[in-house]
């Protein structure tokens, strides 16, 4: 019996042994860092900063198509939705089209996350980070030229926006619109910052990636917009104007000879190329790939030509959106026509070629006779590492080019204290180029010849050409809302644009989800006490 | 002197050896008839036998001993042999199911004074049924336990739910496999005929011992003993036909092309180029018929085993194999187990046993019940004018020159899909009892469960053509193949102590433990691209060395562990078997919450009133009546590890070096937020049941009433977009699901015909009563347009269908027009004759997004089952019915967005200019209405009964077979839900 008592006992301490050990419920991550134990190390730093370029080029965030060309486009007077010929193809799309986008719009929702993540991924470079060197230094220049370009997308898409330069808790539900000065002041101070820790260039390796150039002409942009919206402000443009100086005197850009090879295939990272998206299609990917990994520009099957003809010598069809409009088709001069051609493409030049495109098959609603082609669907790309095909079409979007620079700078000197001389000539390299390749010295018409002929200041002649050199490329729609000529009158009488347009369209709806979660903080859109 | 004694001694000992005789009888059951099969032991040794087919035995024994004869359906009884040498007996049945015993947590216990909510399924329901796993076998059986499968392939995984849906996240039951805490897919792999029993704990009494991951309720697996003077063997075999019940009817080509040029017309646009006139139409292609074929089922199941009083051994082995109704060649699955459970008793204080299971499985699958990209899916909307193989095309298939998106000709969809996976598990666990004092039971038990996963795709290089014979854009120009393998390695050790009392009318239990539970896993993966063309299909090339180029190859490799440790107790008391109260406490710690919230407390307390044993009860045709209620909290920790902690990760690369040295760079950083506070989600739950049984126990019923609110919903957080990053999981939310449940069994008996009738009913309520932030998260969104479809949202139940009502179709331009707002002008100004009218629920006059509502709910209201058996003679013959009403369908498949997409038969009943009382809208190509939106048209009723089983057995004729030797069974079987036709052998030995 006792010996019994004695197994009793054993037992009871065995059976409590087992359950108790605190540290045996301290599991170590296996094969995973926490954010509390990296960015120890140049590298991971670097590995940070890829993350926080990472959001530019999603183009199907959430399964929406998100890309900022469609955008600046379909929402101004070059462009309507299309798509298939029901009008119900992608819809927010067609809301957007049509100035009848409400917070529910998806479209706005996901060009709303796309910028959101993109600044918190900034943030934690920025933030995190503990060590310091040369080489983090200038990762955390990009990082701050990245956090002022999702800003100051944000900002054009839907007005004075939250500024978030850290790491808000996961149920923060405190923000509100900051003004327009705030969302600015804190864009141009990241980029003044970021300039002098960039270099002018990179090797071959690493094209694409951010430099001083980009940041000036960023920087410069900005400038321009704050200008235009402080009631033109003299100041505000001539710093505009000097950082745009900064980048022609910095040698570093030419404009590309021939126009039409802009947007060639393969055309990528060009000597005109200041800021631009970069695509890849390396990375297998598929519709059911989460698409922060899908790495193609998904825009160029979605706007290319639907019901293409089969034997298309360069092309493949597409899903028909992005048409341009007759409006755009026909405000090009009759001598522009090297720049038009390389931007669009009409039914009847395709039928010429012996390539009949039904028009049954396009939105009849959207549908003008004209398809874009800057990001022209080319038979030629290809899936090196497998995928759907689709998904990853390559196209680089040039975000800011050498030209653009130019034009704002001609600008920047129109409308501060700089001289129209000065100006015409960045203008006149401009046209020179659209002319055609080679010297065309003599052979175009000039900004001042415009002028006479037209009957046009030399502001409007920069109108016109920063609609005809730009097009396509996603620019349109916030020129005319920041310069004051967004307005129903851009789209003809009877059109069902014409007729739902108003101020409040200006700008995307913030998302209705994050309206109701900060309880009413965050209005849909901007109050115009916000603009100052 | 003392030698004489001592002699004496032995002589009396031994003379009890040989006074051995034989005995014989025949053992016979209340009605006279012979019971064969039955197994008479004498007590307390190995010797034993069965009666033969004629039910007699013969057997020797000692004088002195006593023959206990046992049979599965009747009483056990003893009797002193006493010097007889003839002994018959009628064995009585065993109708008082009440008295059973019923396994709960860490024991056992009468079930007429157990105060738990517990259903039983015993091996004897599970007999005969024709699928070879456990989780669908156990379908209709229980009330309160509702099953969802994801699809009809075989091997694929079917979702349990026991009292509703408690989360949006897992709601998986506990599966614990004999005291195993074991993985999920155990219950899919385990042989069917292993299993002893099958226990779903359902109330929070009953599964609170569980605590930290028994919110979901348990399912309990016993798995088989040998008995006790048992030798025995078992064969059974299956071989069954399977073919569709039914299939969608989709229109025939002359249908379409009228479908299609009349859906052009109205929306005034021309039909695409070439599109054929009734006069030339190319080919007629039924999809359904292409995709479907009959195909086979076949099991082969083999056990042994052999009892003593000290010793026992059960081992069986089996094999299944299971090919699927589309594409059985690339679609099916096949599994092998074996087990060996053996239990010693080395003394009167220890005893020692052991449970070893080993299964490998093999399933081949085709994509399934996608919206898009599964064959079936295609051809719902592939049009019957593409013929089924290209006579130009390279790899044969042609594909639809009208039906685009993301749609294949369903065969090249089967031809491009290649999935295998395997998985290689092993369940064991072994215990150590010790009793070192009267009514105290020590006992540990170390339990392990592993399983390797592998896995393989591949999609071979290909280029489609139209049946035009034009190409297209679908071309993959180099194969791609994916090749992984995991396992995963959880070890669980359990000890505790019970120690039971009883004294007159005090009786009762105490039992105390702990459990300490790990699991660690890891895993590979590769894939690449380009396998030489000429060795592509063949399997034994699949693999990535086998890909030239090493630059497409890439790997990735992975692992993690997790933790769990409880401590945890029961006391049990009942005074007389009247008054009966139970209580049980359980503290976890799980690694998978942050150090804020490590440890989750969980108790609950159950009492119980068996009035039937009162003095003054005397009804009696009601011979038992008991009355129980329950309260218990649970939990569940079913999410990921590091939850709580902001993981970085991969979050997209970007690239830099166009045009010339393009370089592609990871990009890392935190996947989601961090969450610091994440706690367990909890349950609480009231149960209230009553168990009656009426004339002697031949007729029992059992009625529960549950309330069970799960809070702190484990799901992702709703965090406002701008906080810039993926939300964390976090306490969300509250549900409640409450309802009743029945389970009722009758048995009878009428001259030679025995009858057994089990029904169950089952009511649920499932409602959300809180959802944090902005009071509803979004779920499925339907590729047409894009819409979100399912919301969880206050109010609704879980993932209700949202939408727009509708009210019928415009008759006429008139019926447009008269549908008026207020103000007088059109509600649905863009609508046409023919067109859906949307109900303005809001009531603005106008039909907006804000006209969205509750459509429709996946969840039934009532679930119901009937079991019935009936045995005459030799035959045997059992059916199954289940039933559900009140579920909702909705129809994601019809995918009217799609342009020339081929419709189902119902659309013959379309509006149009000779058909305006149609029930379906006009099809048109400029559809302004928006006919296609999610609205109550796309949702139906999805209430069904089903007869899901219907056997006829017959045993042949004791005379017929061999004495003693076999039992053959030919069954004949028909099961409605696949349409199976079944012929099944069995045979039953019996070792001498």
């Amino acid at each position: 019996m006792k010996t019994n008592f004695k197994i009793v006992k054993v037992i009871l301490l065995v059976s409590l042994i087992t359950g108790c050990s605190e540290d045996f419920l301290k599991v170590d991550p296996q094969n995973k860092y926490l954010s509390t134990n990296f960015y120890v190390s140049e590298n991971q730093v670097f590995q940070g900063l890829v993350a926080a370029y990472d959001p530019m080029q999603w183009t199907f965030v959430d399964g929406f198509w998100t890309s900022t060309v469609m955008l600046g486009e379909i929402w101004s007077d070059n462009a309507n939705a299309g798509g298939d010929n029901s009008n119900f193809d992608q819809p927010g799309w067609q809301q957007i089209d049509d100035f009848t986008a409400t917070p529910t719009t998806a479209e706005a929702t996901s060009f709303w996350k796309k910028n959101y993540y993109g600044i918190n991924k900034a943030n934690q470079v920025l933030n995190n980070v503990t060590i310091t060197s040369e080489a983090i230094s200038q990762y955390q220049a990009e990082a701050k030229f990245l956090r002022a370009f999702y800003h100051f997308d944000l900002f054009r898409f839907f007005g004075p926006v939250p500024v978030i330069t850290s790491q808000p808790a996961p149920d923060d539900k405190s923000a509100k619109r900051n003004t327009m000065t705030e969302v600015f002041t804190q864009i141009t101070k990241d980029l003044e910052e970021a300039i002098p820790l960039l270099p002018l260039s990179y090797s071959a390796d690493f094209s694409g990636r951010i430099t001083k150039g980009a940041a000036q002409a960023l920087l410069g942009k900005v400038y321009l917009y704050w200008a235009d919206m402080k009631n033109d402000d003299v100041a505000l443009f001539d710093k505009a104007a000097a950082n745009l100086k900064a980048v022609v005197t910095s040698n570093q850009y030419t404009l590309v000879d021939d126009y039409t090879q802009l947007f060639a295939f393969g055309a990528a990272n060009t000597s005109e190329s200041v800021f631009e998206i970069q695509h890849s299609s390396e990375v297998p990917a598929d519709f059911s790939t989460p698409f922060e990994f899908i790495n193609g520009n998904m825009m160029v099957q979605l706007c290319g030509i639907r019901g293409l003809c089969s034997n298309h010598p360069l092309y493949i069809e597409g899903w028909g959106f992005l048409l341009p409009t007759s409006s755009l088709y026909n405000s090009y001069l009759a001598d522009d026509v090297y720049r038009r051609e390389a931007s669009i493409i009409s039914q009847t030049e395709l039928a010429l070629g012996g390539c009949n495109v039904s028009a049954a098959a396009q939105n009849p609603l959207d549908f003008q006779g004209y398809w874009q082609q800057k990001f022209a669907n080319y038979k030629s790309y290809t899936v090196p590492n497998g995928g759907e095909i689709n998904v990853l079409k390559d196209a680089n979007q040039p975000v800011i080019r050498y030209a653009d620079v130019l034009l704002m700078l001609a600008e920047a000197q129109v409308r501060g204290t700089g001289t129209d001389a000065e100006a015409m000539t960045y203008i006149d390299l401009v046209r020179e180029r659209a002319k055609g390749p080679g010297n065309n010295t003599g052979n175009f018409k000039t900004a001042s010849t415009l002028m006479t002929e037209q009957g046009w200041s030399l502001l409007e002649v920069i109108w016109y050409e920063r609609r005809a050199e730009l097009a396509g490329e996603g620019d349109r729609w916030f020129d005319l809302v920041r310069s004051g000529r967004a307005a129903a009158s851009l789209f003809p009488n009877g059109d069902v644009r014409n007729a739902n347009f108003d101020n409040q369209d200006l700008y995307l709806p913030i998302p209705q989800r994050e309206i109701d979660l900060t309880g009413g903080g965050l209005t849909a859109y901007p109050d115009a006490s916000l603009f100052q | 002197m003392n030698k004489i004694y001592l002699l004496l001694c032995f002589q009396l000992v031994f003379s009890g050896l040989w006074a051995q005789s034989d005995i014989s009888g025949k053992i016979t059951d209340k009605a006279g008839n012979a019971l064969p099969g039955v197994n008479v032991v004498v007590k307390g040794t190995a010797q034993g036998t069965v009666t033969d087919a004629s039910g007699t035995y013969r057997v020797s024994a000692a004088s002195e001993a006593t023959l206990v004869f046992s049979f599965i359906g009747y009483k056990t009884q003893e009797v002193p042999v006493g010097g007889q040498t003839q002994i018959s007996i009628q064995l009585e049945d065993d109708i008082t199911s009440l008295d059973e015993i019923v396994v709960v947590g860490y024991g056992v216990q009468k079930k007429s004074v157990a105060t738990a909510s517990v259903s039983k399924v015993d091996s004897k329901d599970l007999q005969g049924f024709s699928s070879a796993r456990l989780d669908q076998m156990l379908q209709g059986q229980v009330a309160g336990v509702t099953f969802k499968s994801a699809s009809g392939q075989p091997g694929s995984a079917q979702n349990i739910f026991i009292r509703g849906v408690g989360t949006n996240g897992d709601n998986s039951p506990l599966i614990i496999i004999d005291g195993v805490n074991a993985n999920d897919g155990f219950l899919s792999s385990l042989n069917p005929s292993d299993i002893e029993s099958v226990q779903i704990l359902k109330d929070g009494a009953s599964t609170a011992i569980y605590g930290a991951r028994a919110a979901n309720g348990i399912i309990m697996v016993t798995t088989k003993k040998a008995k006790a003077g048992e030798a025995k063997m078992n064969y059974s075999f299956f071989y069954g036909q399977q073919k569709p019940w039914k299939t969608p009817e989709m229109l025939n080509a002359s249908q379409y092309v009228d479908l299609i040029t009349e859906k052009y017309a109205n929306g005034n646009s021309t039909l695409p180029t070439g599109f054929p006139d009734q006069n030339n139409i190319p080919n007629n292609t039924n999809w359904m018929e292409e995709i479907f074929e009959p195909s086979s089922t076949q099991t082969h199941q083999l056990s042994v085993s052999k009892g003593t009083e000290s010793s026992t051994v059960f081992a069986s082995l089996s094999y299944f194999d299971q090919k699927g109704i589309i594409a059985p060649d690339k679609s099916n699955a096949k599994r092998l187990t074996a087990r060996i459970n053996l239990d010693q008793q080395v003394s009167q204080y220890i005893s020692f046993g052991e449970n070893i299971f080993i299964n490998h499985s093999s399933n081949q699958r085709i994509p399934e019940n996608n919206s898009f990209g599964s064959p079936i899916s295609d051809a719902l909307v592939y049009d019957p004018l593409t013929a089924v193989y290209d006579a130009n095309g390279t790899f044969g298939f042609a594909q639809s020159p009208y039906v685009q998106k993301e749609y294949l000709n369903p065969l090249s969809r089967i031809y491009i899909s290649n999935t295998e996976t395997a998985q290689d598990g092993i369940l064991a666990n072994a215990y150590l009892k010790i009793t070192p004092l009267k009514n105290l039971v020590f006992k540990t038990d170390f339990g392990i469960d592993y399983n390797y996963y592998t896995g393989n795709g591949f999609t071979p290089s290909y280029e489609f053509f139209d049946t035009n014979g034009n190409q297209l854009p679908l071309t993959n120009e180099t194969n791609d193949l994916y090749r992984y393998s995991s396992n995963a390695f959880i070890w669980q050790w359990e000890n505790y102590v019970t120690y039971s009392y009883s004294k007159g009318n005090h009786s009762g239990d105490v039992t105390a433990g702990t459990t300490a539970r790990q699991r660690t896993g890891g895993g590979f993966s590769g894939s690449s691209s380009g396998i030489p063309e000429e060795v592509q299909f063949d399997p034994d090339f699949q693999y990535l060395d086998n890909t030239p180029d090493s630059l497409r190859r890439s790997a990735g490799s992975d692992a993690e562990r997790e933790a769990l440790s409880s401590f945890f107790g029961r006391i049990n008391y009942n005074f007389g078997e009247r008054y009966l109260f139970s209580a049980t406490l359980r503290r976890d710690g799980s690694s998978k919450f942050g150090a804020n919230n490590r440890y989750g407390i969980f108790p609950s307390a159950s009492l119980g009133w068996v009035v039937s044993r009162e003095n003054f009860w005397s009804v009696d045709q009601v011979s038992f009546l008991k009355l129980r209620a329950s309260y218990g909290v649970n939990g569940n920790d079913r999410i990921g590890n590091l939850g709580y902690a902001a993981v970085i990760g991969n979050t997209g690369a970007y690239q830099f070096g166009k045009p010339n040295s393009q370089g592609v760079y990871p990009g890392l950083s935190s996947l989601y937020l961090d969450n610091p506070n994440l706690k367990w989600e909890q349950s609480k739950q009231l149960d209230i049941g009553v168990e009656v049984g009426l004339f002697n126990d031949q007729l029992t019923m059992e009625l529960d009433y549950y309330r069970k609110t799960t809070s702190d919903l484990l799901m992702s957080a709703t965090t406002a977009i701008y906080i810039g990053n993926k939300p964390p999981t976090a306490n969300v939310g509250e549900v409640v699901n409450k309802g009743f449940e029945l389970e009722v069994n009758y048995r009878q008996k009428i001259g030679d015909v025995n009858f057994n009738v089990g029904f169950n009913a089952a009511t649920l309520t499932n409602e959300v009563t809180k959802v944090t932030d902005n009071g509803y998260i979004d779920g499925y969104t339907w590729p047409v347009r894009n819409t979100v479809i399912t919301r969880m949202e206050v109010g609704n139940p879980i993932g209700y269908f949202r939408g727009f009502k509708t009210a019928g179709v415009f008759k006429s331009d008139a019926d447009v027009f008269a549908y008026i707002n207020s103000d007088g002008d059109p509600v649905q100004p863009d609508a046409s004759a023919g067109d859906l009218k949307y109900v303005d629920v809001n009531g603005d006059g106008k039909i907006t997004n804000d006209d969205i509502t509750e459509i429709g709910k996946p969840w039934a209201d009532l679930t119901l089952g009937l079991n019935l058996s009936a045995s005459w003679k030799g035959f045997d013959l059992r059916m199954l019915f289940s039933a559900s009403i009140g579920n909702d369908i909705f129809r994601s498949y019809e995918r009217q967005d799609v342009i020339n997409n081929n419709y189902t038969s119902e659309w013959l009943n379309r509006w149009s200019e000779t058909n305006v009382n149609g029930d379906y809208p006009r099809v048109t190509t400029l559809d302004l209405n928006n006919n296609s939106r999610a609205s109550d048209f796309y949702v139906e009723d999805g209430s069904y009964l089903r007869l899901k089983n219907l056997q006829l057995g017959y045993t042949l004729p004791s005379s017929l077979v061999s004495k003693a030797y076999f039992i053959q069974v030919w069954i004949l079987k028909l099961d409605p839900v696949v349409g199976f036709w079944i012929l099944r052998l069995t045979k039953d030995s019996i070792l001498k």
